[in-house]
């Protein structure tokens, strides 16, 4: 075992683990790097509610192979309905001396949802992050989904009352972007004029390693030169070989 | 150039096929680098331009330490045993003794120290080769000077001749230093006072294992480097006059 052999076999095993470590960082799923801070509104009407949340201006680099991604989790909207009050006989919690109970609730099911990248300048020009918290989030809505860059639906596991949405959408390219969140919720009554709804909306930052052609080239290469050495190393030991013989 | 035969000679006859666990530890290393934490450094780097953080190499790091650390032992143990048979043979053949000292610290010491630090950054070479400059070295050459301690004392273990002390000192240091530096450094209260003087000296002879744990002392970052480099050097280089001047070989 010369030690150009070794050599060969070591860049060989380096060109190799390179590649498969980035396959492995690949399958190991995204890095979460960080949140981002949102502002969020939520709005009734009919049996229907609105959720909308924009994030403040991010900004990402290059890195060749990673993939940025805006990762976003909407829980479930809570739908607090007016509590009824009865000035003649208090509740009977009261009469004992507790706490009254909270005013009840009611979980609307999600029934759509999509996040979206709208490059910064626009943003900026529809008024976000603030804008969210405008009068008219069905027109916002509108305006993001026509600017977006890239968008991606978000999904419930059933569909169902009580359910979250999550999903992630690819950041295209390099630089500043808002991240806008619209999903609708819908309830099985018409939601009181006077109920309080609470929602919310979590975004933050992910990363996944993409290997691609250029990858697998760079390691193409360092096995090539690794399989040369080898060879290198039998025509050397060939040559000893026939100047021992002669 | 002939010192560099004599050691490829002499090596290719005393390790054989051994030698390829260096290039399957090396393959480990790097795979072991794309579990680890490779993503999240690099991606570190698109959000916040500037250095990989060093919390996400050290991971890397680590991994690479124990396949090299076994690496490294089970190559020690390799020269136990010969020098318990076959030594005076090999020193039979035209080489100084220096030279074969040298050649089991190349196998032992040099080659495993330089790969388990270029391991972990090949994968980051072949994603994108810009980041490697991006890379904190502190962490890699602390991480190269103390295993050059290490791996050093494993071949001094090995001068006893007995392959079941190599192992078992091998595996204490490269599996239990870590721990046993945390528990030393805890029950002086490190991790919750004003840093001691043990820290410090823990920090200066072990600073990757002192760092990995979690310690901290007050200095200059190139102290440790310098304290366990020399300590390193020294350790070396009394393994090669030992072997020189004073090993029998039966």
């Amino acid at each position: 075992m010369s030690a150009l052999r070794a050599a060969g076999a070591l860049t060989i095993c380096l060109a190799l683990g390179g590649f498969l470590a980035l396959v492995a960082a690949n399958k190991a799923g995204a890095s979460h790097l960080s949140p981002v801070d949102a502002r969020v509104g939520c709005y009734a009407s009919g049996d229907k509610v609105v959720v909308i949340a924009s994030s403040e201006e991010v900004e990402v680099g290059e890195v060749e192979g990673i993939r940025m991604l805006v990762g976003a989790s909407v829980p479930q909207v809570f739908v607090a309905l007016p509590q009824p009050t009865n000035y003649t006989t208090p509740p009977p919690t009261a009469q004992a001396g507790l706490m009254p109970p909270p005013p009840p609730t009611v979980g609307p099911r999600y029934v759509d949802g999509e996040v979206v990248l709208v490059d910064a300048r626009e943003g900026r020009a529809l008024g976000l992050p603030w804008a969210v918290l405008s009068d008219d989030p069905v027109r916002l809505a509108q305006r993001v989904e026509e600017l977006a860059a890239a968008s991606s639906q978000l999904e419930s596991p059933r569909w169902a009352p009580g359910d979250y949405l999550k999903g992630e959408v690819a950041v295209p390219s390099p630089g500043k972007w808002y991240a806008v969140v619209v999903a609708v919720a819908e309830a099985d009554s018409p939601i009181p004029a006077n109920a309080t709804v609470d929602c919310g909306v979590f975004l933050d930052l992910e990363a996944k390693v993409y290997p691609g052609l250029n990858q697998a080239l760079r390691s193409a290469y360092l096995a090539v030169a690794g399989i040369l050495l080898i060879l290198l190393d039998r025509v050397r030991s060939g040559r000893e070989e026939w100047s021992t013989r002669a | 150039m002939r010192l560099l035969e004599v050691l490829e000679e002499y090596l290719s006859v005393s390790l054989g096929r051994n030698v390829y666990a260096i290039p399957l530890g090396a393959f480990a290393a790097s795979l072991g680098a794309g579990l680890f934490g490779l993503g999240a450094a690099v991606s570190q780097v698109a959000l916040f331009p500037g250095k990989i953080p060093t919390n996400a190499l050290s991971v890397s790091l680590i991994f690479s330490h124990l396949i090299f650390g076994l690496v490294a032992f089970s190559l020690a143990g390799i020269l136990a045993g010969e020098l318990r048979s076959e030594a005076a043979f090999h020193l039979s053949l035209p080489i100084r003794r220096e030279e074969y000292a040298a050649a089991w610290l190349a196998a032992v010491a040099w080659v495993p120290v330089a790969l388990e630090v270029i391991s972990p950054l090949v994968p980051v070479a072949v994603l994108d080769p810009r980041l490697v400059t991006s890379v904190v070295v502190e962490p890699l050459v602390y991480r190269a000077v103390e295993d050059a301690l290490v791996f050093g004392t494993m071949l001094w273990v090995a001068l006893l001749k007995r392959k079941g002390f190599v192992t078992v000192y091998g595996l204490a240091v490269i599996l239990l230093l870590p721990m046993l530096v945390g528990i030393a450094l805890a029950t002086t209260g490190a991790f919750t006072g004003q840093p001691t003087p043990l820290v410090r000296v823990l920090r200066d002879v072990l600073p990757a294992s002192a760092s990995a744990v979690g310690a901290w002392a007050p200095g200059p970052w190139w102290e440790p480097i310098l304290v366990a480099g020399a300590l390193a050097a020294v350790t070396q280089a009394g393994f090669v006059a030992w072997v020189g001047r004073r090993l029998e070989v039966t």
